[in-house]
């Protein structure tokens, strides 16, 4: 696999017009070309799940869920915008769909706490943060974020999604984007924190 | 001078600031050193960010590799139709039809088993208006699940507003149930001799008694009930003990300990509990229907008797047919049955020479295991594994992430034992106790009752669908997760027949299932996200 991010718009061009090709045939109802939109997009979808959702289970399920729903949705995609994008627009939907449903979303309501000010950081200690922690101390912070605050940093920066696109999948207004990642950003940092102060027994095996 | 704030420092590095915010931080950047290392430290966030999300830290599972295929024929379609009509036919013939014909047969006659028991007015008139509500609210929930499978995403507002409207609207129905008197009392009630009760008459105490006059229905909830005066609609009880030495003009509907019919009752008599005695002074217009551990009946029945009992002694009088299932009989000398009588139990019954039957005892002995030479016995093995498999299918197509997580459960044995006994036994009982005691209304009660027997079917497509997958291993496709579960319930169904070993595998597998349920439900009450790169949760 190359890069997650399987934007067409970061491939090199034959690959890109191969892939439009197959996009093209699978809307026509052709099974093998869809069968290749799918090797190509389904592992980058179960990382997003993966990082979006609880439990790989669930990442799996949705995963398969996704593509049941891109399938079935395929006629209603514009060939002219990239289909890397609209993928991840229903995939985002679909986990966030799931969130919803399993009430993790309490965190949306807190609209006042989202109006408090945040403390400006010390670029200094935070750069002292960044560089003690691993991608993978990363991860496992971003797992104990809410709900919302994870699924904008993934749609974000493992999504490539604007800030529209984010607004769209996460039912916000597209002036409070920045907040929200903000305030995820600020959320992480803490989780890493904490992580750091707890002793760095946790950051070893999984 | 003033700095940005690291609000706009993002919203800049993303590129999000208008093209004039934009190059005035920018200038300022060039100058002021703190901004910049603000900002290079939150770049640097983001390129870690970044990082952590998409490295590959896991593998894609094996069951992602091929596309979800759409099966060009509804094999399953087809199957699960098969199914059904072998489900329906063996629940029918099974356990539905020999039910009414020997219900019909003891003067109940006409309608469905369910109808009669809950809503024909057998236990209690209210389950009339309670139907009303039942239907209201199913047609409620069909209309909500309509509206929202024609939008799929719902705004929360939209759902709630429909509710409401809903419930407002079901709340300006008149109301069906007619006025009773009530009383809660704790320790002791009575209706002193020449008082009336001009309607009915509800009471929840420890005793009661009732020695002047009810014209409506009497309702009671409690330990104990004497009736010495004169009820005139039915009688209901709920209790440990129940006397009625007054006359009733209906009919009397009990779930005691000990019934003591002491007096007349006009119409039937119905009665689950454990002992019943008829005295032989007392007369029942109707039917008699008795469910429990023994009988002594020595007064009149003016029409049919039913009776399931373990020991069932018959002195008094039939005037219609007699049904028996017991697991002992005794018909005495001053016995007498005027119209057909049957006996079915796993000992001869003891008949009295002097007894006075119209028609020769119609004896039919039932041998307690299954009868293995005959085919009958695997056909019906066959359509109950059916019915099984249809169960599990329709509980994997409406819930499947439930499924799965029920099944997963099942991996967790010994607690989910614990768990099941801990709510077969203990939960059975302390909801009984709950609705003699009052704590809980009797129709909440029925239904939880009623809960039970889906969970406990239900416990043997779950452990079904795990020994199948311990048996082909862990599978990719849902076609062979249906696979599996059917080997699983075969296994069941063959364990589950062989002799003596039968019950201890029956009560294994709803042990486990119901506690593997009751666990998968238990977790989902507890939504917290686990760990998304936590060790339990990489397979």
């Amino acid at each position: 696999m190359v890069d997650a991010r399987k934007r067409p718009e970061g491939m090199s061009s034959p690959e890109r017009t191969e892939l439009s090709d197959a996009i093209a045939r699978a809307r026509a109802g052709n099974s093998d070309a869809w069968g290749e939109l799918y090797r190509h997009y389904a592992a980058p979808i179960f990382r997003f799940c993966r990082r979006a959702l609880p439990s790989r289970e669930e990442a799996e399920d949705a995963t398969m869920g996704i593509f049941l729903k891109v399938r079935e949705k395929l006629g209603q995609y514009d060939p002219s915008r990239p289909f890397g994008a609209w993928l991840y627009k229903v995939a985002a939907n679909h986990c966030w769909d799931i969130l919803r449903r399993r009430r993790l979303r309490q965190d949306l309501e807190t609209g006042e706490v989202e109006a408090l000010p945040l403390e400006h950081p010390s670029p200094s200690q935070l750069q002292r943060l960044i560089e003690q922690r691993t991608t993978q101390q990363v991860r496992r912070a971003l797992a104990e974020l809410p709900a919302r605050a994870r699924m904008a940093l993934v749609l974000r920066y493992y999504a490539d999604m604007s800030y529209d696109e984010i607004a769209e999948a996460l039912g916000v207004r597209r002036t409070f984007v920045g907040v929200v990642l903000l305030r995820a950003r600020h959320q992480l940092r803490e989780a890493l924190g904490q992580r750091g102060s707890a002793g760095l027994a946790a950051g070893g095996k999984p | 001078m003033t700095h940005f704030d690291e609000m706009t420092c993002l919203l800049y590095l993303e590129g999000q600031l208008e093209r004039a915010r934009a190059l005035e931080l920018a200038a300022h950047a060039e100058v002021c050193a703190d901004c910049r290392a603000l900002l290079r430290v939150l770049e640097r966030e983001s390129q870690l960010l970044g990082q952590a999300l998409v490295e590959e830290d896991e593998t894609v599972p094996a069951r992602l590799l091929a596309p979800p295929a759409r099966e060009a024929v509804p094999w399953s379609g087809i199957l699960a139709f098969g199914f059904t009509v072998a489900a329906a036919y063996t629940f029918w013939t099974s356990i539905v039809e020999p039910w009414r014909q020997q219900l019909s047969q003891a003067g109940f006659g006409g309608s469905n088993l369910l109808t009669m028991l809950f809503f024909g007015g057998v236990l209690w008139k209210g389950w009339g208006a309670m139907l009303n509500t039942l239907e209201y609210g199913a047609m409620m929930i069909l209309g909500i699940l309509a509206l929202g499978l024609l939008r799929r995403r719902w705004h929360r507002w939209t759902t709630v507003a429909v509710v409401m409207g809903a419930a407002a609207a079901a709340l300006t129905l008149p109301p069906a149930v007619s006025a009773a008197e009530y009383h809660a009392h704790s320790s002791f009630y009575i209706l002193a001799s020449g008082e009336v009760v001009k309607n009915d008459l509800i009471v929840t105490a420890g005793t009661a008694r009732i020695d002047g006059t009810v014209e409506g229905d009497l309702i009671f909830f409690g330990r104990s009930l004497t009736i010495n005066g004169h009820v005139m609609g039915d009688v209901l009880g709920f209790g440990q003990s129940v006397r009625v030495n007054g006359p009733v003009d209906g009919n009397v509907r009990v779930c005691s300990g000990m019934l003591l019919l002491g007096g007349p009752v006009a119409k039937n008599v119905t009665s689950f509990g454990q002992t019943v005695e008829f005295d032989v002074r007392s007369q029942v217009g109707g039917s008699m229907m008795l469910f429990g551990a023994a009988a002594t009946l020595d007064g009149r029945i003016g029409r049919d008797l039913t009776a399931y009992v373990g020991r069932d002694v018959l002195n008094g009088v039939v005037g219609g047919n007699a049904q028996l299932r017991a697991g002992r009989l005794t018909i005495g000398p001053t016995a007498e049955i005027n119209g057909k009588a049957s006996y079915g139990g796993q000992r001869p019954p003891e008949v009295s020479p002097q007894a006075k039957l119209a028609s020769p005892l119609e004896v039919h002995i039932v041998h307690r295991r299954p009868d293995y030479a005959s085919p009958r016995f695997y056909l019906r093995q066959f359509l109950h594994w059916c019915a099984a498999f249809l169960f599990g299918l329709l509980i994997v197509f409406l819930m499947p992430g439930f499924f799965s997580d029920v099944v997963r459960s099942t991996e967790r044995a010994g607690i989910s034992f614990g768990l099941g006994l801990i709510v077969l036994v203990a939960g059975f009982f302390f909801v009984i106790l709950s609705i003699l005691l009052a704590l809980i209304g009797l129709p909440v009660g029925v239904v939880i009752l009623f809960l039970y027997v889906p969970a406990i079917y239900a416990a043997q497509v779950f452990v079904g669908a795990f020994v199948g997958g311990k048996l082909l291993g862990p599978t990719a496709s849902s076609g062979d997760a249906l696979g599996r579960l059917a080997l699983g319930l075969l296994v069941i169904r063959v364990l589950g027949g062989i002799p003596i070993l039968r019950v201890f595998v029956w009560i294994a597998v709803i042990l486990w299932g119901v506690g593997a349920l009751t666990l998968a439900l238990y977790d989902r009450s507890r939504t917290r996200p686990a760990p998304l790169a936590g060790g339990q949760a990489i397979g």
